[in-house]
């Protein structure tokens, strides 16, 4: 069974790194000193009260007190991390040197960086880029025009000149004839891709262009008639019933959403179709079969 | 902020102030009282979705009895507020007198205990003068606590890299997670006179030190994100026991919740109070199935994270225990 000990370092500082972050706020804190909030401020205090003057933010120079409160502080988390050290110490199957060195000489190294830079902006603000990474980590990859697989978003992705597939990946627009890409097929096949041919382009839908119809409405009555899917979402139509009661013709709006269509005039209604760019039912207000012009 | 009885010239004339006449002078104690905000007083930032618990305490001592006028405001960005107990402790507007009686001892008791603050600075005050006359005088003891809610926006640290730079997942995609790492939390820095202050636009510096043991030992420096340098401190170290977690699991927005959330509940908690920040060790022993950690909370707000230090040693004795001190 394995048997878990905690690393040494030379002087059981291990824990030192965190000990300085920590001991960086609470040392400023304690350099300031009380503060009295504004409201507080607003009270006019008498000058012989020491102890509210003592809390006085225009005081700026830190009392002996307070110096040696950040003083004791340091101690304090420092044995605190000396706690833990302690325990390391106390492993006396751990080989002197080596290991414990080495993590030892890293947490110095980590120290030493914290203790000397990071209480004052001045000497130390806050870097804007990263340097250099090392040699066997890949830069980060940004979304470029040369890089669109690294865009993960529709606009970075048409920023960089690429195009946005419905599988929210990016890719170029140099790409072939696809499902995600029907405007680039040429042939009236599609190009293999799950589209149907109308009007020089292959399109995702089946139901644009001329159609011829028959059915009933839903009184019974025969109802027959042409109609010619456009694709900006508009048609025309013509309706020829046996009674005559709407014979005439019009203009409106469709929508294809999965197998649901709708439409705005005419045979106006939600209903849905089943078929293909052959020949298609549709089932709304009233029941109708569409087939091609021969 | 205690109240310490420091002159006594000043001391009788705060009697004075406080209509107290003594023939003889009284035994000098020492009176307190106190505000604070998740246990911090001064100062304390408090990270979104982390909770506000702000709590108060008096200890009279020979001022026990006396009429005084308790006060209990804050003063917020939205505008003055007093803590009306007639109305079941709400804060309502306005600068009131809290409470008008004799001084008593009041042990630690909760006034506010929230989450979801507007960002912002609130300061709270709790105090006592010596005048019952709902009026604040000028010779009130005041506490104060100024709580800073800024408004920094929380990385998702649930199965994403989202707390991470673009360096930083570089690192991980080319070498996977760190074996150990120590991630400390900044908000305030010296400014030009030397006094603290939190980061402009209170920003979070976000220090990390990722340690790999692969044919060297390195360790990685990261500031806020940015790449810094990478240091080789020596050969691998056999049997160092890789840590599980990740530096994108953690973010200043968590407290100690979310640690148990993540870590599990820690070996023990250790506690400290220093400069009037209360500090919590929560210590994770090293254990076969995972290694050492230690996180920092202060104020209850995560500030470090050291994750990863323990070796697997079929040796003994086994000694692990961080908890003994």
């Amino acid at each position: 069974m394995s048997n878990f000990i905690i690393l040494k370092n030379q002087r059981g500082a291990l824990l030192l790194i965190f000990v300085v972050i920590t001991a960086l706020g609470g040392t400023i804190v304690a350099v300031l000193g009380p503060q009295l909030a504004p409201l507080a401020e607003r009270v006019q205090r008498p000058t012989n009260q020491a102890i509210l003057a003592a809390g006085d933010t225009s005081i700026t120079q830190p009392t002996n007190e307070e110096i040696q409160e950040a003083k004791d502080l340091v101690v304090t988390v420092g044995q605190l991390g000396l706690a833990t050290g302690g325990i390391i110490n106390s492993i006396a199957s751990v080989p002197s040197g080596g290991v414990k060195d080495l993590i030892g000489t890293g947490i110095a190294t980590m120290t030493d960086h914290v203790q000397s830079d990071m209480v004052s902006r001045g000497s130390n603000p806050v870097p804007t880029t990263s340097n250099p990474l090392p040699p066997d980590v890949q830069a980060p990859v940004t979304c470029s025009s040369s890089s669109l697989s690294s865009c993960t978003s529709r606009s970075s992705c048409s920023n960089a000149g690429g195009d946005w597939n419905s599988n929210n990946t990016c890719s170029s627009s140099l790409v072939a004839c696809d499902n995600d890409h029907l405007y680039l097929c040429v042939s009236n096949t599609c190009g293999g891709a799950d589209g149907y041919w109308y009007d020089n382009a292959c399109n995702e839908n089946y139901i644009l262009g001329a159609w011829n119809y028959t059915g009933v409405r839903p009184d019974g009555v025969e109802r027959g008639g042409t109609m010619n899917f456009s694709s900006g979402n508009t048609f025309s139509y013509t309706i020829f019933d046996a009674d005559g009661q709407s014979n005439g013709n019009g203009s409106g709006l469709w929508a294809l959403t999965g197998e649901t269509l709708s439409l705005s005039a005419g045979l106006a209604g939600i209903g849905t179709i089943s078929g293909d760019q052959t020949s298609f039912t549709y089932d709304g207000h009233g029941t109708f079969r569409f087939t091609r012009p021969k | 902020m205690k109240l310490k009885i420091i002159f006594h010239h000043a001391f009788l004339a705060l009697l004075f102030i406080m209509g107290i006449t003594f023939i003889n002078s009284p035994a000098l104690g020492e009176a307190s009282l106190s505000i604070t905000a998740n246990n911090g007083t001064n100062r304390v930032l408090v990270m979104p979705g982390i909770p506000v618990h702000v709590v108060i305490e008096l200890k009279p001592e020979s001022y026990s009895g006396v009429n005084a006028d308790w006060w209990l405001l804050a003063e917020t960005q939205m505008g003055t507020f007093h803590y009306d107990i007639k109305h079941d402790g709400n804060w309502t507007p306005g600068q009131s007198v809290t409470y008008r009686g004799p001084l008593g001892n009041l042990p630690p008791y909760t006034v506010l205990n929230t989450t979801g603050l507007p960002a912002g600075t609130y300061n709270l005050s709790f105090g006592v003068d010596g005048e019952m006359n709902g009026m604040l005088d000028s010779n009130a003891y005041l506490d104060t606590v100024e709580i800073t809610i800024p408004e920094y926006t929380c990385p998702d640290t649930t199965n994403t890299l989202d707390a991470l730079s673009e360096s930083q997942k570089a690192f991980i995609a080319s070498r996977g997670n760190p074996d150990m790492f120590i991630l400390g939390f900044i908000s305030e820095e010296l400014d030009e006179s030397n006094r603290a202050t939190y980061f402009e636009n209170n920003d979070v510096r976000r220090i990390e030190y990722w340690i790999y043991n692969r044919d060297q030992l390195t360790i990685a420096t990261f500031d806020s994100g940015h790449f810094i340098k990478e240091t080789t401190v020596g050969d691998s170290i056999d049997d160092l026991q890789a840590t599980q977690f990740s530096p994108s699991q953690l973010s200043t927005c968590m407290g100690q919740a979310d640690i148990v959330k993540l870590l599990g509940e820690p070996s023990c908690i250790q506690k400290e109070t220093l400069a009037g920040r209360s500090y919590d060790y929560l210590r994770y022993n090293p254990s076969v199935t995972q290694p050492a950690s230690t996180v920092v909370l202060e104020n209850g707000a995560l500030i470090t994270v050291l994750s990863g230090y323990s070796l697997d040693l079929d040796s003994s004795p086994a000694d692990g225990n961080m908890c003994t001190d």
